[in-house]
């Protein structure tokens, strides 16, 4: 077992967000999900690398995109097979 | 939505006839929701209809982009549909109706099999370990370049939706129910959940790791690199 010095407690809670602590938690900052400090420690890590505020950005679009994806209608002889399928077994569930 | 039928003076009545109770008037099924539902549990054939013309379209889209075959899709909308309108009796207003909806339509879903295609049994886990970028062989930050303003415009032109779509095609099925429910459709973390049967954390980690997918497959095709970015 290490004999070295116990980490100083005020050192452990001041220690900054690694890049894969940010990782993990990515998708829910942006999805406003944490709590202001965790946030606030995240804008922190971000101030300082590209890389990270790079990967924010393009996982932000990412899921703007899916939000933004176009309609798909139902085709109407689909709906058609659609009413004709209920309707018939509405009269067998009477 | 049907329409009441013509009055035989000529024009089709206002509100103020059919709130009159004009009997030449035959009211078509209420607007509002909650009166839809109320009377499609009643029984009423032509609110259950509306309920379904509401949805069906939404639906549809739901199931095209879980299964990918129209054949399914129809099985998807019929089982819905009608679990919808049997279980319509027991729906208490608990959940938001359209939450309870894609319960029964996310249901279907998992219980179909791809046409002629396997789907692995066991869930998929993709660690994150195994999506993150990694540092270069000196131990240096990888670049990651950022072509969200690339993405925007990509999106503009009608570029991106297609490849949007074979990304989403190709994520795992457990992964991209997640994604289409929360992303695509809308619903809450707590409403997925509740949805699917799991924890609030497990789609969160789903939700992560199907976006973080879908990106470095987007970042390739528009930046034209290959490789973790």
């Amino acid at each position: 077992m290490s004999q070295g010095r116990e980490p100083h407690a005020d050192q452990a809670e001041e220690l900054p967000m690694t890049c894969r602590e940010l990782f993990e938690r990515l998708s829910e900052y942006l999805d406003g999900e944490l709590s202001p400090e965790l946030c606030a420690e995240i804008r922190r890590h971000m101030d300082g690398c590209d890389p990270c505020i790079n990967f924010a950005k393009t996982l932000k679009i990412t899921a703007d995109l899916c939000r933004r994806l176009p309609a798909q209608p139902i085709p109407p002889e689909l709906a058609a097979k659609l009413r004709a399928f209920l309707s018939a077994h509405r009269s067998s569930d009477r | 939505m049907r329409q009441p039928r013509a009055h035989p003076g000529g024009d089709p009545p206002g509100p103020e006839a059919m709130a009159r109770g004009d009997p030449t008037v035959t009211p078509g099924p209420p607007e509002d929701e909650g009166a839809l539902i109320a009377a499609s549990q009643s029984g009423d054939p032509g609110a259950q209809d509306a309920l379904v013309r509401r949805y069906q379209d939404r639906v549809y889209g739901f199931a095209m982009r879980m299964c990918r075959n129209v054949e399914d899709a129809k099985d998807i909308l019929q089982e819905t549909f009608l679990g919808m309108v049997r279980a319509l009796p027991d729906f208490r207003g608990e959940s938001r109706f359209t939450t309870w909806l894609y319960r029964i339509a996310a249901n279907a879903c998992l219980k179909k099999r791809r046409r002629g295609v396997f789907d692995p049994e066991p869930e998929q886990v993709i660690s994150l370990d195994a999506l993150m970028p990694r540092p270069d062989a000196e131990g240096r930050k990888p670049e990651i370049p950022d072509w969200s303003e690339d993405a925007e415009r990509a999106l503009l032109r009608g570029e991106l939706a297609r490849e949007m779509e074979a990304a989403i095609d190709a994520l795992p099925r457990e992964y991209r129910i997640v994604l289409l429910l929360r992303d695509v459709e809308g619903f809450s973390a707590e409403e997925t959940a509740e949805m699917l049967r799991l924890s609030v954390p497990a789609i969160k980690s789903r939700l992560h790791r199907a976006r973080v997918i879908l990106r470095q497959r987007l970042g390739q095709y528009l930046t034209g690199e290959s490789g973790r970015q």
